[in-house]
């Protein structure tokens, strides 16, 4: 009994162990709330639900980076991306009924998978480095975009916007927030099991010794971009249910998906972290400008506050590892 | 981002079978530059054709001047990229200088514009450096938090 006991702590230890990064920003995370709770006292369910659904579209886009980081590659269109399935489902949902914005947020879905997949065959077909081909890909998507729609327009299935908004059960649990968990878990969870997660993996720590031990790495590699396109569709419907209509220009969400997940532990060089640690570092990211609006902090120091908390954390990140090297 | 690893899917073909079929292939790994002035004179006379008489002496001016500053930015990229890195923040310290320079220009003399915008703007590509080269930050990170924060610094400043 005592030894299995041992064996639960030792367990939980390697656990803790591996995802120390995870779990640090996790407390970094209750750090700011509390914060945010001492600025503003009052501050509470509402803002927590404000909070849910603004993050939403850039949580969404973080763990599409996460993803195709993770495979070894990087996509610089996932901002397009999102426009793209923005304007294309309010186009379609303005004054449609229930049933046909089902439809179309099926539709949209797989327009992600397609459009991801077109990044993805590209990369592997030309072999063209993946920073340059997405780059020129956010181009062809945000120019469609605009095509589509060239002024924010469109509307929103009201479903699509009330499934988002509001409380479910105890007023501290943001719809938003419920909608995120559950889709990561549908998709990102059992593939993170199976050998398609391990490959993905693979690819991004070594593509050689993967080729080598008989990973199909082009296709794997395709695969991740199709999976970016589908989550950066999410993040475009999570857009237009925010907003209530489609957004042709595409904000700064590659930046930020890209900060976002270099803040949650993703190693850029591919090959490590997981999509837990993006999602929070979005939520303490959104936390930070909430901090310094109440501080009563001048809006435009703020931007040049977060890229200083960006480069400060990722450089103390890089001096732990520096430092574990050494030791 | 595939960097060293991305030679899994390449089956090098015998040298002299390359040199014998795939001579004009070789011609275009070797040399971008040739079929990227090929691409430069159809795409001009495209526009010959497509709008007789619209290439001129004043065309080529105002063309090339438009292109100058863009042209500038990618030889200054060239050099980030031939360390291995990028450079994201090279619009922001652009725009940087070009205000500091257009605010400063009218009351302390030109020199003095000039003069304290290579100042800032090198300060900043030396935070940069020091990031990446000492503080081992992944190039995509150091410069896109350097140009948030130069940007952020500007709007503060205005």
């Amino acid at each position: 009994m005592s030894r299995s006991r041992a064996e639960i702590a030792e367990l939980a230890g390697s656990w803790a162990r591996r995802n120390v990064w995870t779990l640090g920003l996790f407390g970094l995370l209750v750090a700011f709330f509390g914060i945010t709770k001492l600025l503003q006292p009052n501050y509470g369910p509402a803002a927590i639900q404000g909070l849910a659904i603004a993050i939403l579209p850039i949580a969404f886009a973080a763990v599409a980076q996460t993803i195709v980081v993770i495979s070894g590659g990087i996509d610089l269109s996932v901002g397009s991306m999102m426009a793209l399935a923005s304007v294309t489902s309010a186009v379609l949902m303005k004054g449609q009924g229930d049933l046909f914005g089902v439809g179309v947020v099926v539709g949209v879905l797989g327009l992600g998978l397609v459009v991801g997949a077109i990044n993805g065959a590209l990369v592997v077909v030309t072999k063209v480095p993946d920073i340059v081909v997405t780059l020129a890909m956010s181009f062809v998507w945000a120019g469609t975009a605009l095509l589509i729609l060239n002024t924010p327009g469109g509307g929103a299935a009201p479903w699509l916007m009330a499934i988002i908004s509001g409380p479910l059960g105890t007023p501290w649990l943001p719809k938003a927030m419920v909608v995120l968990a559950v889709i990561v878990a549908i998709v990102w969870l059992p593939l993170r099991r199976s050998t398609v997660g391990l490959t993905l993996y693979a690819i991004g720590s070594s593509r050689l010794a993967a080729f080598r031990s008989g990973v199909a790495v082009g296709p794997t590699k395709i695969l991740a971009y199709t999976l970016t396109g589908f989550f950066a569709a999410l993040g475009g419907l999570a857009l237009t249910a925010t907003g209530g209509v489609g957004a042709p220009v595409p904000g700064s969400y590659t930046l930020q998906s890209v900060a976002a997940i270099v803040l949650g532990g993703v190693s850029l060089a591919g090959g490590r972290g997981g999509v837990l640690g993006p999602i929070i570092a979005v939520i303490v990211l959104a936390l930070v400008r909430t901090d310094l609006f109440f501080a009563g902090v001048d809006p435009n120091w703020s931007t040049a506050i977060q890229g200083a908390i960006l480069i400060g954390v990722v450089m103390f990140g890089s001096l732990v590892a520096m430092r574990k090297v050494r030791a | 981002m595939t960097g060293t690893a991305g030679t899994a899917g390449n089956t090098g073909a015998p040298r002299s079978r390359s040199l014998a079929d795939g001579g004009w292939r070789r011609v275009v790994r070797d040399q971008p530059i040739i079929p990227l002035v090929i691409l430069l004179a159809v795409l001009v006379a495209l526009l010959e054709l497509a709008k007789p008489g619209i290439v001129s002496g004043n065309w080529v001016a105002t063309t090339v001047r438009a292109a100058i500053p863009l042209a500038i930015l990618a030889a200054c990229q060239t050099l980030a990229m031939l360390t291995g890195g990028i450079d994201l923040s090279v619009g922001a310290i652009a725009s940087m200088a070009a205000f500091l320079m257009a605010t400063l220009a009218t009351g302390q003399g030109p020199v003095v514009a000039i003069g304290v915008a290579f100042a800032a703007a090198a300060i900043a590509g030396l935070v940069n450096g020091i990031g990446i080269g000492v503080f081992k930050v992944h190039p995509l990170i150091m410069t896109l938090g350097i140009s948030l924060v130069v940007l952020g610094l500007m709007s503060v400043y205005q």
